[in-house]
């Protein structure tokens, strides 16, 4: 038998219109509903207040075991804790730098010793003054939540130091 | 003076859109895989709001929201106090700390909540606020905006901030 051939005729003329109907209907939507920015949270807990000489805190697994504290002043950072906890070189203060800005590196190397020292703590307490603007009390938690360390390859990765965040409200 | 000689177009010349429409798809491509990653959509920021950045990694969640911009505090959309430059009138201040206005609305908010749980099983009513504050808020405003939500039994926040 013979195949007989036949020839498929050459698509001509596509009617691309209703597809450029659409697309340029879908776009707008899209690009309406869209967000450019990505937003991240950061989860805190109440603020702890002190009543008197009774210190309260919130949630029981907040419950600092060594107290570490930062206060945020507007000299800049004071690292504090239960039976006189510092920073491995005895200061625990931590000033603006010469350009006025608060020192977000130093502070975590700062508490990066801590952690060494103290590696089952995951709580800190932040206390604020109270004109701390909410900007400064979010690097701050940045700093205090994590640390950057580099491997063999000199890659970047991001380590957990104290996740724990309690906003300190002062007392009542 | 010149005279303008008018052609006549013998026939309709037709458009070549191909080009057109591989644009088109490659921004529609773009599109439909930001859309996927796109962040909760009751989050946008305003002449009034400018987030702070952080290095956080948690995604953000849609549950009721609290707006601090730099003039007004809005609860779930709706205006409830002006404050000004984080500074309430004495009148809203109850003991130091709770703002009464913000407090009402969210007890107001806590009883839908609270009823629609009741009559639908699988929804909770959990207690978890997300706060949208501009980044130049002092946190005199911020504490008492908290001290007001943890009386209003919402005691899980979570900050929203942009992504660094």
């Amino acid at each position: 038998m013979l195949n007989e051939r036949r020839k498929i005729p050459a698509l001509n003329n596509v009617n691309l219109v209703p597809l450029l109907d659409f697309v340029v209907a879908v776009i707008p939507v899209l690009l309406l509903s869209i967000s450019f920015f990505e937003y991240v949270s950061l989860d805190t807990s109440l603020p702890v207040f002190s009543v008197e000489e009774e210190s309260v805190v919130t949630k029981e697994d907040n419950k600092p075991k060594i107290g570490l504290t930062v206060v945020i002043t507007e000299q800049g950072f004071m690292i504090g804790g239960q039976a006189g906890l510092l920073s491995e070189d005895g200061n625990s203060v931590i000033k603006r730098d010469s350009k006025g800005l608060y020192d977000y590196s130093t502070l975590n190397k700062k508490l990066l010793e801590i952690k060494k020292k103290y590696p089952e703590e995951w709580s800190i307490i932040l206390i604020p003054d109270p004109a701390t603007r909410f900007e400064d009390i979010i690097a701050t938690m940045d700093a205090s939540r994590e640390y950057i360390s580099f491997d063999e390859n000199g890659r970047a990765k991001k380590k957990t130091m104290f996740p724990n965040v309690v906003l300190g409200g002062g007392v009542l | 003076m010149k005279r303008i000689t008018r052609r006549k177009s013998s026939s309709l010349v037709e458009l070549n859109i191909t080009a057109l429409l591989d644009m088109f798809t490659m921004l529609l491509i773009f599109l439909l895989i930001n859309y996927s990653t796109a962040s909760s959509t009751n989050i946008k920021a305003s002449g009034y709001l400018s987030f702070p950045k952080s290095t956080s990694d948690k995604k953000t969640v849609d549950m009721l929201s609290i707006i601090v911009d730099k003039y007004n505090i809005i609860v779930d959309g709706r205006l409830v106090v002006k404050h000004n430059k984080g500074i309430l009138a004495e009148n809203e201040i109850e003991d130091g700390y709770k703002i009464v206005p913000l407090y009402d609305a969210l007890i107001k908010y806590s009883e839908k909540t609270k009823y629609i749980a009741s009559q639908n099983k699988k929804m909770e009513a959990e207690g978890k606020v997300i706060l949208q504050m501009d980044k130049d808020i002092p946190f005199s405003l911020l504490r008492q905006v908290m001290y007001t939500a943890g009386q209003a039994e919402y005691n899980d926040f979570k900050f929203i901030a942009l992504k660094k």
